[in-house]
Order: C-alpha cells, then sequence, then structure tokens
C-alpha cells in the first residue's frame, strides 16, 4: 500500500470529526443560519478523491445519527447520509478538475481562466432553474417533482445568485483571487445538486419536519401555495448553495494557507498545488 | 417497533439512555406538531405529524441501542475477525475516538478567539465574521493531526500486507447464535408479509 493510500485512510476519520465539530460546537458558537456539516467532507473529496469523499460524508451521516451518545446524536441526520455521499463525491470531481487550486491573482492568465468559467456557471444555473420556472413538464422529467407554484422560489434564486455575484466580485476586486471564483463556483453546483438529492429524503421520510431552521422556509413555501415535495425543494434550493459556498471557500482558503509540501502528499496533490512555484 | 425496542433496553439496563436518544427528538416533534397543526395551508393533521415521528423513531431507535449496548470498539474487533477489512475497521474506529478529540479542539479555538475580541453574539455580520477565525484552526490542526498519526501508522506497518493476529476474542454464545438467527427470520418474515400486503403500509 502506497503512503499516500494510509495518508488517505487516516484523513477520513478525522475529516469526518471535524464535520461533526463544526457542525455542532462551531455552528452553535455561531448560531449562523447554515449548516457548515460538510467542511471535511469537502476537504476529504478535494484532497483525496470522489471515492473518499463518498464515504467520508456518508459514513459522518451515519455516526452522527447512530453511534454518538446522545448530547451529540442528531437522529435526522441518518438518512442525509445520501446527500452527504454524493457532496463528498462531487468534491472529489471538482478536486480532480482543478478547481481548488491556489492561483495567483496577478498572473492574467489565471483571471481568464475563472470569468469565463464562472460566466458559464452562471448560465448552466440560469438554464437549470429558468427550465424549472417556466417548463414544468421539463423539470418534472427531470427530477421528478410536480412544479405548479414556484414564485417565492424564484425569489430565493435571486438571493442565491446576487450573493452569488457579491461574493465572486469581492473575491476579485478586494480579494484578486480568481482561484477563489471556482471553489466558490465548484460550491454553488454542489449546493444545487445537494438540494435535488435531498428534497426527497426531506419530503419522504420526515414530512418536510426535522427539526432545524429551515421547517420555517419550509412552511412558508406551503402556505404560499406548494406542495410538500416543492416545498422542501424550494428551501434546499434556497439553503444548501448558500452553505455550500460558504463551505467551499472556507476550504480553499484552508488550502491555500496549507504548505505546499502537506498538500502535494496527497492523492489529488498535483491537482491542488500546480506547477509553478507560488 | 418502538416498544420492542424499548422492552430489548429495559432488560439490557438502558433505558436511560434510549429515552435521552428519545428526547434528542423533542425538537423534531415539537416543530413537526406546530407546522402541521397550525399551519392553514398544508398541514397534514395531527395523523401526519404522528406517523411521520414514530417513522422516525422506528428507524432512530434500534440503531441507538445498537450502541448503547455494544461497545464500539468491540463490535469492530468482531468485525475484524470475521474477515472485514482493516482498512474499514480504522477508518470506524479512527472517527469515534477522533469525534471528542475534534470537539475540544473546536472548544479550544473558540475559547481562543474569544479570548482575543472575537464577537460570537453580536449581529449575524459580525457573526459570519467569525466564522472564517473559527473553522480554518480547527481545519489546519486536524490536518496536522493527519500527518503525525500517518507516519505513526506507517512507523507501526499498516500498510503491510498479510493478516493481523487478534489478540482478544469475543465470548458467542449458543443462545446468541440463535438469537440473531430468529431476529434475521423473522426480519424476512416481516418484509415477505409486507410485500405480500398482509400488513398496512
Amino acid at each position: 500500500m502506497p503512503r499516500s493510500a494510509t495518508r488517505t485512510l487516516v484523513l477520513m476519520p478525522v475529516a469526518i470529526a471535524l464535520n461533526i465539530a463544526l457542525g455542532s460546537t462551531v455552528q452553535q458558537a455561531l448560531k449562523l443560519p447554515i449548516y457548515l456539516d460538510s467542511v471535511g467532507t469537502i476537504l476529504t473529496g478535494v484532497l483525496a478523491g470522489p471515492i473518499a469523499g463518498l464515504v467520508t460524508g456518508g459514513l459522518t451521516n451515519v455516526i452522527w445519527a447512530y453511534v454518538l451518545p446522545p448530547p451529540l446524536q442528531a437522529p435526522t441526520a441518518g438518512p442525509f447520509a445520501v446527500t452527504a455521499a454524493v457532496i463528498g463525491l462531487l468534491a472529489g470531481l471538482w478536486g480532480w478538475l482543478g478547481l481548488f487550486r491556489a492561483r495567483r491573482a496577478t498572473e492574467t492568465t489565471s483571471l481568464f481562466v475563472a470569468v469565463p468559467a464562472a460566466a458559464l456557471v452562471a448560465l448552466v444555473i440560469a438554464y437549470t432553474f429558468s427550465r424549472a420556472y417556466t417548463s414544468p413538464q421539463g423539470f418534472n422529467s427531470v427530477t421528478g417533482f410536480n412544479v405548479n407554484a414556484f414564485r417565492l422560489s424564484e425569489l430565493a434564486f435571486v438571493v442565491v445568485i446576487v450573493v452569488f455575484i457579491l461574493l465572486a466580485a469581492w473575491l476579485l476586486v478586494v480579494r484578486r483571487d480568481a482561484g477563489a471564483v471556482l471553489a466558490l463556483a465548484a460550491g454553488l453546483l454542489t449546493g444545487l445538486v445537494a438540494a435535488l438529492v435531498s428534497a426527497p429524503i426531506s419530503a419522504f421520510v420526515f414530512g418536510g419536519v426535522t427539526g432545524f431552521g429551515g421547517d420555517v422556509i419550509v412552511a412558508a413555501f406551503r402556505a404560499a401555495g406548494s406542495n410538500l415535495y416543492q416545498a422542501t425543494l424550494q428551501q434546499g434550493l434556497l439553503s444548501d448553495p448558500l452553505d455550500k459556498m460558504i463551505t467551499s471557500l472556507l476550504v480553499f482558503f484552508v488550502l491555500a494557507a496549507m504548505p505546499r509540501r502537506l498538500l502535494a502528499r496527497f492523492p489529488n496533490g498535483d491537482r491542488l498545488v500546480g506547477g509553478a512555484p507560488a | 417497533m418502538a416498544l420492542l425496542t424499548a422492552l430489548s433496553a429495559l432488560r439490557a439496563g438502558r433505558i436511560q439512555r434510549l429515552a435521552v436518544a428519545a428526547l434528542a427528538l423533542t425538537p423534531v416533534a415539537a416543530s413537526s406538531l406546530l407546522i402541521n397543526l397550525l399551519l392553514p395551508a398544508g398541514g397534514g393533521g395531527l395523523a401526519t405529524a404522528v406517523a411521520a415521528l414514530l417513522r422516525l423513531i422506528g428507524a432512530t431507535l434500534p440503531l441507538t441501542l445498537l450502541f448503547a449496548t455494544t461497545d464500539a470498539a468491540d463490535l469492530l474487533n468482531d468485525l475484524e475477525a470475521r474477515g472485514v477489512g482493516r482498512r474499514a475497521v480504522f477508518v470506524l474506529g479512527a472517527a469515534l475516538a477522533a469525534v471528542p478529540r475534534a470537539q475540544a479542539r473546536a472548544v479550544d479555538v473558540i475559547e481562543a478567539q474569544r479570548a482575543r475580541g472575537l464577537d460570537t453574539e453580536g449581529s449575524w455580520r459580525r457573526r459570519l465574521r467569525g466564522l472564517v477565525p473559527l473553522v480554518t484552526p480547527v481545519v489546519i490542526g486536524s490536518l496536522a493531526e493527519v500527518e503525525d498519526r500517518t507516519l505513526a501508522l506507517e512507523v507501526r506497518a499498516f500498510g503491510a500486507p498479510g493478516r493481523r493476529t487478534l489478540l482478544r476474542r469475543l465470548p458467542d454464545s449458543r443462545l446468541q447464535r440463535a438469537a440473531r438467527w430468529t431476529m434475521g427470520l423473522l426480519l424476512a418474515l416481516g418484509l415477505a408479509a409486507r410485500a405480500a400486503g398482509v400488513t398496512g403500509p
């Protein structure tokens, strides 16, 4: 077994603990309306590849829901293991594509990479959402959801996109960091997929009620005329992209702050440190 | 299902722990009742709320009981003796051991940053500003730990091929074995009955 395989095996449990510690202790300390429970998952995916990310995400929720003693236990997390696994898988993909590589702001080439990439992501998202909102049949055949009332969620979508644009602008103009924009875009995509995956779980298993602040949002969407499945999806499309964008940025900043020699030892290290010394 | 679990918990003298686990479901229950009862549009009423809650309890309590009565280290040891891969066992065991450590690290970082004047109580914009100073040290500390532990494991030939000798074998009585088979059989019967449509959904 090569050295990096052992390293991946050690990284996974530590990342699981990281998920749980950040998702419970730090989340409670800051009381922000984000989950913060996938930092370790995304970190593992980016550093050690899709499979490691998948295992980390899935195991996190299983352990959190069933194995830990009560004060820490989060019984509702169990079924969402599927979502967490998908998040890890996607993070592995983004890491492999090099979206989390630290790029120097002074490199004009990186700017040329980042701007079209961000535009492309925005286009893809606009397309997905516009299809979801304007063509119920098309959306229905893709996701299995029946779409009738999406007025409120259009508003939610605008919120998500505005936050994305603000964060991207802040990264480009203030921090002059083109690489972070790519990580941000990766977070947005992850959040969209996570919302699509977790909506049926939330609706079928929990009836839209998970004991989290999101319940109120689901209730609001239902009061506005959506049925249960639409409401959970709309809530997910609002909070998941926000959470994943912030998480991805955090992971990116951590990776950028790490010594290059440490990063290079992980399986995906080559794709994180790039060719030229920073 | 919940009843059965409670009974076996009573037998094992772990009812307290199970009750605490059930208590952990209170926020969900309260939220569920509130939304299903008080919401004029889309609320499913009391029946929906209770059904959703029972489903959740049925899914949660048995596994909770398993880990309340079984020492995780014993379980993992036994799994390894039965041929589950050493690496899978390591990941599970190490994760369980790492949770309290990560928790302690998070508490340390929170307290240290508070001592330096980080605002964790103010407006949400101030709290958002606290995100990076709290998360980054915890993550970097954890990654440093990964480095240390990797080296420690490599030095102890974790990656070497071949089977390991177990120091401790767990007793497995005939009664326990019979109980396992019975439970498996009951599960299969239940599934069959449900598939055949004998019992309700």
